[in-house]
């Protein structure tokens, strides 16, 4: 019996060399490309001005920690003002500020009680405010929920009024893709937006003996402003 | 006489194609990351509509320098030099600002503030701003995100309110 000859089987690369230079080509045209045209990623936005003249209130709401938190201070501090005034005498300093300690209003986002710093050598209060900071057990609005229509942020801005309002936002480092959300949402319900940079420290003083700070800032107006 | 067998040239191509096909990967790659990268990290153009009454200089903080652009041109100028001389000094800064306080109704700055800048932005840029009683407007902007400025021409026939 003879030896049976191996078979060699052969495969035709030629073609499949074809393809795959045809498609370094391709890749590398695609390549090109994306480098040439690498400017077509842009978000096209408008440079608003600040507008000093307008006459509008700031509504402040907090872009804190990823957390968008409404702050109603004057409010409270009048409420609380008009149910029980400022003394003026050492004893009834102290009478107010232990009467405002027990005061706890469920419906408020924040928690406000009274302080005072009170010269050791007389009568005469050195400074009278209040202190404030979000109540931690409520869940304020993440960049998911802040445009939604029952957000506590919405909320607010149904309660403010965009003809006397302008809605401020103070923002951390943090949160800036979040002001971009809660900006949006705001302008789609006809506010005007202002804004500035700042990290709170909580709690957070707020004097009621001294005068009105200096004006920083204002409503974001003309090209892209609202 | 015995017949020479005719001897055949034989190419094998597998090595090549082997070489082809990590060339092809590896500008799929490159391709992907340059893109991804792109696409991750956008550039930020604002688009103002050209109009002479509203010319918008750019400025960018960051805490410490001031970034003053001019087209093309990008000069960075510490805070310490810009601010000299109530911002009437010869750096590109106080070149700005005697532009603008040539022609105040019809120039504005913006600032884009970047996080390290949050900190003293207001009692450094936004005071001198108030101060030169410039019309400016600001925005945040992310650390490492590169911003530019285009100024584009209205359309033909066609206005804005």
């Amino acid at each position: 019996m003879g030896k049976r000859r191996r078979s060699a089987v052969l495969v035709q690369l030629d073609s499949l060399s074809d393809i795959m230079t045809c498609s370094v080509g391709i890749v590398l045209f695609v390549m090109i490309q994306a480098v040439l045209t690498g400017n077509a990623f842009v978000v096209r936005r408008d440079l608003p001005w600040v507008d000093t003249e307008a006459k509008l209130e700031p509504t402040w709401v907090l872009c804190q920690g990823g957390e968008v938190i409404p702050l109603k201070l004057d409010p409270v501090v009048k409420r609380m003002l008009a149910r029980r005034p400022l003394p003026d005498t050492r004893e009834g300093l102290i009478n107010w500020l232990e009467w405002w300690q027990q005061q706890h209003d469920e419906n408020e986002l924040i928690e406000v009680w009274g302080y005072v710093n009170v010269n050791p050598l007389g009568d005469v209060p050195l400074d009278v405010g209040v202190k404030y900071q979000p109540k931690r057990n409520i869940q304020f609005d993440t960049i998911e929920t802040v445009g939604q229509p029952s957000s506590l942020f919405i909320q607010h801005l149904s309660q403010c009024d965009p003809q006397k309002e302008y809605i401020s936002f103070a923002v951390d480092p943090a949160s800036i893709d979040l002001l971009e959300v809660a900006a949006k949402t705001a302008r789609e319900r006809h506010f005007r937006i202002g804004w500035q940079p700042e990290t709170m420290n909580w709690p957070r003083l707020e004097s009621l003996m001294g005068g009105p700070g200096k004006r920083r800032g204002g409503p974001l107006g003309g090209i892209g402003g609202l | 006489m015995k017949r020479r067998q005719r001897e055949v040239l034989q190419v094998d191509l597998f090595p090549f194609l082997s070489v082809l096909a990590c060339l092809m990967g590896s500008l799929m790659l490159i391709t992907l990351s340059f893109v991804g990268g792109k696409a991750s990290n956008p550039e930020e153009q604002f688009g103002v509509r050209h109009d002479p009454n509203n010319v918008p200089h750019l400025v960018i903080w960051d805490g410490s320098t001031i970034l003053v652009t001019d087209g093309q041109k990008r000069v960075r100028v510490p805070w310490a030099l810009a601010k000299a001389n109530g911002g009437n000094n010869d750096t590109a800064f106080g070149e700005l600002l005697r532009t603008m306080k040539a022609d105040r109704r019809n120039h504005y700055l913006f600032i884009f503030v970047r996080p390290s800048g949050f900190g003293n932005f207001a009692s450094t840029v936004q005071d001198l701003a108030t101060e030169q009683n410039l019309r400016y407007g600001h925005w945040p902007i992310a650390q490492s995100r590169s911003v530019s400025l285009k100024i584009e021409e209205p359309e033909e026939g066609g206005g804005h309110g």
